[in-house]
């Protein structure tokens, strides 16, 4: 296959791969059972990714089952045309994903960062290709590489839902919607009441209902996160709309991931206190199809559909309308597991 | 009102029932082959659709323009039969053994005419030619029997288009082999 650069993409990243044999900034982790190696062929990349994450452990070499080099377009001129030849395609809308398959390669563009990510799930391999780690959002430093790592958990038949998912004695509660819904919200007031942390935004699920979160951030509107006194690790990101928070690890629950229990869909309202009310099945798949199927490209497959019905067909699920005071939310959730 | 078995406005919507009480005749795939209508049957629209039964409930999802739908009460199982290659005079005779509601039996056909009409508008189904009158399984007999049992004779649809916006921003480009894809 020829590239507007004149090479291939194919050879461009064997070429990556032994630069990246003779890296030796690496960070390796452990998502939801698989082993996972950053390799940073930009060494700006190490601190602005890795907080993302726990179970990291920059020393640790393994053999892993994905390894992904995060590396700067300017260092590879081939790269650099690849990368300029795909940002022609966007449209221009800020958030707008183009993929593409070739030779077993997936390829996700991202406009807002500038971005690319190369999937080569057949080699347990990706690249992402960025202008500098700089700039890297405070958003995109809250879920780093959430394109390669949606693309490798799909491919081991993981669900991967748009949905926040906090634990309570044990059960996982689910809470689904799209952008603006009240996942974060939810997931904050949980925090804020002691309830274990998994995910704010990107959660796995295995078959076997076994719940695992991304990424150990939670994304807040910045004018709503001095309501909740919550102790964080490290520093937070303060963006224009939205802070990024990282959940200690004391919060963040990863050691021994509790299994799914129920589904939770937000609703925003100006009503005073929060209500919960059993919904059946089938809204509940039409609302999980709304808020996950199409949130990555990867996903849009009958198999996803499928995992998705199993998933509402097996938990009881809930329509729960926020009211003024989140605080009041994890009573709420409380009542429908007991 | 109850209709006979055989009588083609099952399948028939009224204009080409018009058509078909002037010439009698059916020409299907070139041949004169009878006097009675050929056996309409469809396919879902796979892999494009995938489809659901949610406790009485189907849910269709279309995978390239993410337009999702919802079928309840009568309109579920139907959705189901057709989809196991029940034959439209199949349904529409055991739609028939329901009792009696407001609407005539006609205007009844022609309602389920129109409702299939509509599934083949939104693409998530296809006349299926390779369909065999004589073909029956376990599948088929379990939703017609569904059909049978449903006390109400509406038969809904309920389209929706919330995911379309964010389908479209995520167009799937192919790769050529002169470089990188153009724009679909």
């Amino acid at each position: 296959m020829s590239l507007v650069a004149g090479g291939s993409i194919v050879e461009n990243i064997r070429k990556l791969v032994e630069l990246s044999r003779r890296q030796t900034s690496t960070c390796t982790m452990s998502i939801a059972g698989a082993t996972i190696t950053l390799v940073f062929l930009d060494d700006g990349f190490q601190s602005r990714v890795v907080p993302a994450f726990s179970n990291t452990d920059v020393a640790l070499k393994s053999d892993s089952d994905l390894t992904v080099l995060l590396v700067s377009r300017r260092q590879n001129q081939q790269l650099d045309e690849i990368f300029d030849a795909g940002m022609q395609h966007f449209s221009g809308h800020p958030n707008e994903t183009l993929v593409s398959s070739s030779e077993g390669l997936q390829f996700v563009l991202q406009r807002s960062p500038e971005a690319m990510s190369i999937i080569d799930l057949a080699n347990h391999f990706a690249v992402f290709i960025i202008d500098s780690p700089h700039a890297l959002t405070n958003l995109e430093r809250g879920n780093p590489l959430k394109h390669i790592l949606s693309a490798f958990f799909c491919q081991r038949e993981f669900l991967v839902l748009h949905s926040a998912a906090v634990a309570h004695h044990g059960a996982t509660i689910l809470i689904a919607g799209s952008s603006g819904s009240g996942k974060s919200t939810i997931s904050a007031a949980c925090w804020r009441s002691g309830w274990s942390f998994l995910s704010d935004d990107t959660t796995l699920c295995a078959r076997t209902g076994t719940v695992y979160g991304v990424y150990r951030t939670l994304k807040l509107q910045t004018d709503q996160s001095a309501q909740f006194s919550i102790k964080t690790a490290g520093d937070k990101l303060i963006g224009e709309d939205k802070t990024v928070f990282f959940v200690p690890d004391d919060i963040s629950l990863r050691a021994s991931p509790p299994i799914a229990r129920v589904l939770v869909f937000p609703v925003v309202s100006r009503q005073s206190h929060p209500v919960i009310e059993t919904i059946p099945s089938g809204e509940a798949l039409r609302r999980l199809l709304a808020s996950s199927l199409f949130f990555l490209p990867v996903t849009k497959s009958t198999t996803t559909v499928n995992l998705l019905a199993e998933l509402a067909r097996t938990l009881p699920a809930y329509r729960l309308t926020l009211g003024r005071n989140p605080l009041e939310i994890p009573e709420v959730i409380a009542s429908v597991l007991q | 009102m109850v209709k006979k078995k055989g009588e083609p406005s099952v399948w028939l919507t009224k204009a080409s029932a018009d058509e078909y009480n002037e010439t009698s005749k059916t020409v299907w795939a070139g041949k004169l082959v009878s006097d009675s209508p050929p056996v309409k049957c469809y396919r879902v629209n796979s892999p494009a659709v995938t489809f659901e039964w949610m406790d009485g409930e189907v849910i269709a999802v279309h995978l390239i323009n993410g337009h999702y739908f919802s079928f309840v009460d009568t309109a579920a199982p139907v959705f189901c039969a057709l989809a196991s290659g029940a034959s439209v005079v199949e349904i529409g005779m055991a739609i028939d053994v329901l009792p009696a509601g407001a609407a005539s039996q006609n205007q009844y056909d022609l309602e389920l005419d129109a409702w299939i009409a509509r599934l083949v508008e939104e693409d998530l189904v296809k006349l299926d030619d390779s369909f065999s009158a004589d073909s029956s399984c376990p599948e088929k007999d379990k939703w017609l029997s569904s059909v049978k049992a449903c006390k109400s004779r509406h038969l809904s649809i309920e389209k929706f288009t919330d995911i379309e916006a964010l389908l479209a921003l995520d167009p799937v480009h192919d790769i050529s082999s002169a470089g990188w894809p153009s724009r679909n």
